[in-house]
């Protein structure tokens, strides 16, 4: 069952790269958040005692990941109206065959070989480090402002996952750290991406070349 | 800790340099108050350090007082020994006098931010203080960082004119160059953890092997080095120094580049302890070359204030040949004439930083009057300005090393040191090198004398060559006042140098063990009861016998009318020794004559001659441009493009994930 949603999860994010659409990669975001609160839930509630940190996360995963911050976003593709296709700094097919090639190297390399020694079953491990690199790639292969800010959500799940799949989550007072990192950041990105709308009347990154001495 | 009298006379001194560095803010619309509050407790504050640094020479045991853990094994802890006890008298004697002239000196800067000059000042003192006192690696790199800060924003006081802009960033470049190093010793003697006293330095330090002690010294000395100007460190300082206002640069020239000595004998010898023989060979070297090159340098400028620059180039390079011999002395396991030595390089230091201080104020003092300090634009002074010229004499006499006066104290001493070397027969080479050294030292006091013969002569007799020395006016009372202390201070330790010599051999047998000296005797004053005696028996003499008749009477000219035009020039001045040292000084040389209608009737000659900075051309140039080129290659990583930078780290995470194993 885990393993489905993380299924999901790894799908969701390699689809956020074969798409130009923003509105579309903030609903697979939202999918991608979806997967780890379910996830979360899975985990907290499937043992024969229910685990309430599990719970909590999920909870908190909830509110935070698939409610509040894709709310924050369609409001900012809104306001700086962008509805118009992102520009790419790689191309579609290539980014797709790479994103492959990075999933690639997290099933068939890093977790076999680099970290035989965690014992984890299932492939939640792998789909975690292959979302993490996935979401870097994203933030690599486009140039919005706010695709970027997509792009270090995305790699907080995978992270998130990570923390999940191999210790069964980070204490609690972490973890509402993290979250409080991730919405305050997030807020504090995306008002930045719109403060250079204001300034740059795009926020397309090659634009920033210019602040360049 | 040291919940001493001390401590709190310690904590008393910071908080009046600190008010002096908030207070002229408050008086910011009332420009008068602003000079009191920002010189005044500068002044205040100096007096109490002076104390404290007299209290911390004479007293046995180090005191101090502590501020508690700053970061993780950084204890902010001000402790006072012998050896600080110096520096922070040194350097809060010369302050206190140097903040006492500001006050009616920084009134030529009226219409600059005033507030903002006694912030950066008092902050600078305050941490110069600190870096001579605190008894932690790291809190002194901070306070050093400090110094270098407010000194450069002191330096570009004038930051409206170019070449105040230019001297900073070359400033600022070198000393950074130079913390590097700093920074490279400190790390190689720590061992990771224990802390970063310098007791656990010290202890770290015995376990080095000799190898690693060299690199530290070798780091200690190119770092301090170039704080202190040595050559070919010292691109900074004919710069720097001119740039400033004249009291900063006595300041900077007087004490904050002998910080830089301070560190190398915390770190070499405190620290580190003396090794092999080549260290001293290498300094005393470096002693020689900079004390030699910075004196032909010196007596090449025009402008006084570079010259002065050069001049603390020379004496830089005396100070190290006190502190270089006195390294020989330890690795031949000879602590006596060590210990001598080394006392000797102090002395000469406190000295240096007496009279430098002294000259850099008389120029200031030359400056408030004409609004010049180039030598061709003076003349006459001494006429306009006795008291002034009274002064700036005293130190020019001080500088080139003549009897009953300081710099002949300590120079003498240092010729004893050097001749000590080839008399002890140590070895062949040593007995050649210890002569050799004797001869370099002499040969820079006689261009020394010939230099400062040019400075006070062409500034200050004859005829004024311009209309500004001609307008000039003697300075006012209070700027007269702060020097003369520095003068008497030349003079008497020039008479009683073993009380000097005395003290500082107790800061010597502080830092290496087994050196005591019970005391030095000096016939100084002895020289000065001769001289005197002679004086008076001529006195005497010419009284008996009778003065010739005086008449008073113009100069005869060959029926030309005489002028300031036919004076004795700087530049001609200098002339045999661009000719002697044209190897090294490369003078280019361009005369144009025109006449206007007849060859030999009122023509004007037009004279142009420039010497070569020997370092800048084959040392700094390349090296500059090598690094230019460089960074040109690799600007293209630095794309700006957001992407790239991100791609950068992505790369760098996907390779580190392969290779790691």
């Amino acid at each position: 069952m885990v393993d489905l949603f993380a299924l999901i999860f790894l799908v969701a994010s390699l689809f956020m790269l074969a798409g130009r659409s923003i509105t579309n990669t903030i609903t697979l975001l939202t999918v991608q958040a979806l997967a780890l609160c379910l996830i979360a839930f899975y985990l907290g509630l499937s043992t024969q005692e229910t685990n309430w940190h599990m719970v909590i996360v999920g909870g908190l995963t909830l509110v935070v990941k698939v409610i509040i911050l894709p709310w924050v976003f369609y409001k900012l593709v809104y306001k700086v109206n962008l509805h118009r296709e992102v520009s790419l700094s790689v191309g579609l097919v290539s980014s797709i065959l790479i994103g492959l090639l990075l999933i690639g190297l997290a099933y068939g390399y890093i977790v076999p070989v680099l970290l035989k020694d965690i014992p984890v079953g299932g492939h939640l491990i792998s789909a975690a480090l292959a979302g993490i690199l996935l979401g870097c790639f994203f933030m690599i292969s486009r140039r919005s402002a706010l695709s970027q800010l997509i792009g270090v959500v995305a790699m907080e799940n995978g992270l998130f996952l990570c923390g999940v799949a191999v210790t069964g989550g980070m204490p609690l007072i972490i973890e509402l750290g993290i979250f409080f990192d991730i919405l305050v950041g997030a807020l504090v990105m995306a008002l930045m991406t719109y403060q250079i709308n204001d300034t740059f009347e795009t926020i397309d990154t090659k634009f920033l070349n210019k602040l360049k001495g | 800790m040291f919940a001493s009298i001390q401590g709190n006379i310690i904590f008393i001194m910071i908080a009046i340099y600190l008010i002096g560095a908030v207070m002229p803010f408050l008086f910011k619309v009332n420009s008068k108050m602003s000079f009191i509050t920002g010189c005044i407790p500068g002044s205040i504050a100096g007096v109490i350090g002076l104390v404290l640094g007299l209290a911390g020479l004479f007293s046995t045991d180090p005191f101090g007082v502590s501020f508690g853990h700053v970061l993780p094994g950084v204890e902010l802890m001000i402790q006072i020994d012998r050896l600080s006890g110096f520096f922070l008298s040194t350097i809060c004697l010369v302050t206190f006098l140097v903040s006492l002239y500001s006050w009616e000196y920084m009134k030529i800067y009226r219409q600059e931010n005033i507030a903002w000059w006694s912030f950066y000042y008092n902050i600078f003192v305050l941490s110069m203080v600190f870096v001579v006192t605190v008894n932690n690696a790291i809190a002194f790199l901070i306070f050093w960082e400090l110094m270098t800060l407010t000194s450069y924003l002191l330096v570009t006081f004038e930051y409206r004119s170019q070449n105040v802009r230019k001297a900073g960033f070359v400033y600022i470049v070198m000393t950074h160059l130079g913390t590097v190093f700093i920074i490279g010793a400190f790390l190689i003697m720590s061992n990771g953890f224990g802390g970063w006293g310098y007791e656990v330095l010290a202890r770290n330090s015995i376990s080095l092997t000799a190898t690693e002690k060299s690199w530290v010294f070798l780091l200690a000395l190119i770092g301090f080095g170039t704080k202190a100007g040595i050559v070919p460190l010292n691109v900074w300082l004919p710069l720097a120094h001119p740039a400033a206002p004249s009291n900063v640069s006595a300041v900077m020239s007087g004490v904050m580049i002998k910080t830089a000595i301070y560190g190398m004998i915390r770190l070499i010898i405190d620290i580190l302890g003396p090794g092999p023989t080549w260290w001293g060979g290498l300094v005393l070297t470096l002693g020689i070359i900079s004390a030699v090159i910075g004196v032909i340098y010196a007596l090449m400028e025009q402008d006084l204030k570079r010259l002065l620059a050069f001049s603390s180039v020379e004496n830089i390079g005396i100070i190290l040949m006190g502190i270089g011999t006195s390294l020989v002395f330890y690795s031949l396991s000879m602590p006596v004439p060590a210990a001598i030595a080394l006392a000797a390089g102090l002395f000469h230091l406190f000295n240096h930083a007496i009279f430098k201080s002294l000259l850099f104020l008389a120029t200031g003092a030359i400056y408030y009057a004409t609004h010049t300090r180039n030598m061709e634009e003076l003349g006459g002074l001494i006429k306009k300005m006795p008291q002034t010229a009274l002064l700036f004499l005293i130190g020019a006499i001080s500088i080139s090393a003549m009897p009953l006066f300081n710099g002949f104290a300590s120079e003498y001493q240092i010729y004893q040191s050097l001749v000590t070397i080839s008399s002890l027969r140590v070895s062949g080479f040593w007995s050649i090198a210890g002569i050799l050294a004797a001869v370099a030292l002499a040969l820079t006091g006689t261009l020394v004398a010939a230099c400062f013969v040019k400075a006070f002569g062409i500034s200050f007799l004859a005829l004024p060559r311009t209309q500004k020395s001609a307008a000039a006016r003697e300075v006012p009372l209070s700027m007269r006042f702060s020097m003369a202390p520095l003068a008497a201070l030349c003079l008497g330790l020039g008479i009683f140098p073993q009380v000097a010599m005395n003290s500082l051999l107790g800061v010597v047998g502080q830092l290496v063990p087994g050196s005591r000296v019970s005391g030095v005797t000096t016939y100084n004053f002895n020289l000065a009861l001769l001289l005197l005696a002679t004086i008076l028996v001529l006195l005497a003499l010419s009284r008996l016998l009778g003065t010739p008749r005086v008449r008073k009477t113009a100069t005869w000219g060959c029926g030309i009318e005489t002028d300031a035009a036919m004076e004795y020039s700087a530049a001609s001045f200098s002339q045999p020794f661009r000719r002697l040292y044209r190897g090294l000084l490369q003078p280019q040389r361009k005369v144009e004559t025109k006449s206007s209608l007849l060859p030999y009737f009122g023509y004007q000659i037009y004279f142009e001659e420039h010497v070569k900075s020997v370092l800048k051309e084959f040392l700094y140039r390349p090296l500059r441009s090598l690094t230019i080129s460089m960074s040109k290659k690799w600007r293209c990583i630095q794309s700006g493009n957001i992407n790239f930078y991100l791609g950068y780290v992505f790369i760098t995470l996907i390779v580190l994930l392969v290779w790691v194993r």
